[in-house]
């Protein structure tokens, strides 16, 4: 700090490129108000006053246009499928997936005629959580490794 | 009016070929293909059964009879509902859309699910499955996992390719 002391005035801080804007990206992670089934309400539970995702800064938008994560929260039958791929296609880069619960995962129980075997058929995922349903400590802790991935991420280049 | 008086109105009005079974707490009137509209219309208009709540049909695939339809009536009035049991040879029936309104999506959902034609139906269309898909999937020779239906579809060119 030899060279930068006393050149500026009080209150300014340096940072790197990389790290402020992942700072800013990992910190504000919108996941977009999205679900098929009964995870879903785990994922309402995890969002509510006990769990509280706020405190993450993980705050459900309504809209995919202002939503960086899609939480992918049930079974998607044949018929949600392209529904859900136009999600995915109208959320902004840079954003993320996570397949929550085996249905989302793998199809789970539901090995049948009318059911998407994972949703990675038709979305690429980032973060895949087991469970029939997910606790909500499941949930956190994907989300949780999701900004630990941001953190690692670089931004001007590959 | 209970079952046991209602049946007694229904042996006067239809005195042939009808059974009466109470099982499970439910009541069924068991009635022929040839029979069933006039004794639907009977208990609609003459037993205050105003209420059409589901029409099933089942799949007997080992049966002469190879479909069950039943239709499952609620009188608000009487308090009482019983399930009226049609076994029919091929895959038609006639349609009760005439007398309730109610069937016209009962019977649309029992034709995409199990293939029955209700003839005469206004709207004959698939209402859950979606309309590329071919076959009745709650037959019993219907492959449960079978998906290479849905492999190659892409109704809304999203560049979707299924595998699995």
């Amino acid at each position: 700090m030899g060279v930068m002391e006393h050149k500026f005035s009080d209150n300014i801080l340096t940072a790197s490129v990389d790290g402020l804007v992942n700072w800013a990206r990992r910190s504000s992670l919108w996941p977009v108000t999205f679900g098929l089934a009964c995870c879903a309400i785990e994922m309402m539970c995890t969002g509510a006053a006990k769990y509280d995702l706020d405190r993450f800064g993980v705050i459900f938008r309504a809209s995919p246009r202002q939503a960086d994560v899609m939480i992918v929260a049930g079974t998607v039958t044949r018929k949600m499928a392209p529904v859900v791929r136009k999600v995915y296609d109208q959320m902004p880069d840079p954003r993320w997936v996570i397949a929550m619960g085996s249905c989302a995962t793998s199809g789970g129980i539901f090995d049948t005629y009318a059911t998407v075997q994972g949703v990675d058929e038709i979305v690429p995922v980032d973060y895949y959580i087991p469970g029939c349903p997910p606790r909500p400590e499941a949930l956190l802790d994907a989300i949780v490794a999701l900004q630990q991935q941001i953190k690692t991420e670089k931004i001007l280049r590959k | 009016m209970n079952f046991e008086e209602l049946k007694d109105k229904l042996k006067r009005a239809f005195p042939e070929g009808v059974g009466y079974i109470e099982q499970h707490g439910c009541n069924f009137i068991d009635v022929d293909v040839s029979e069933f509209k006039a004794m639907l219309k009977y208990l609609r208009d003459e037993c205050d059964f105003e209420y059409l709540s589901d029409v099933v049909a089942a799949h007997w695939p080992k049966r002469k009879e190879k479909f069950d339809v039943i239709y499952n009536l609620y009188s608000i009035k009487n308090k009482l509902r019983v399930f009226v049991r049609v076994k029919i040879e091929s895959d038609a029936i006639e349609t009760v859309t005439d007398l309730w309104k109610s069937a016209i999506f009962l019977e649309r959902e029992q034709y995409d699910l199990v293939g029955v034609r209700f003839e005469g139906h206004p709207d004959l269309r698939r209402i859950l499955m979606p309309e590329y898909f071919t076959g009745h999937p709650l037959r019993k020779d219907y492959p449960l996992k079978g998906r290479k239906w849905f492999n190659d579809v892409d109704e809304q060119n999203l560049g979707i390719h299924f595998s699995k």
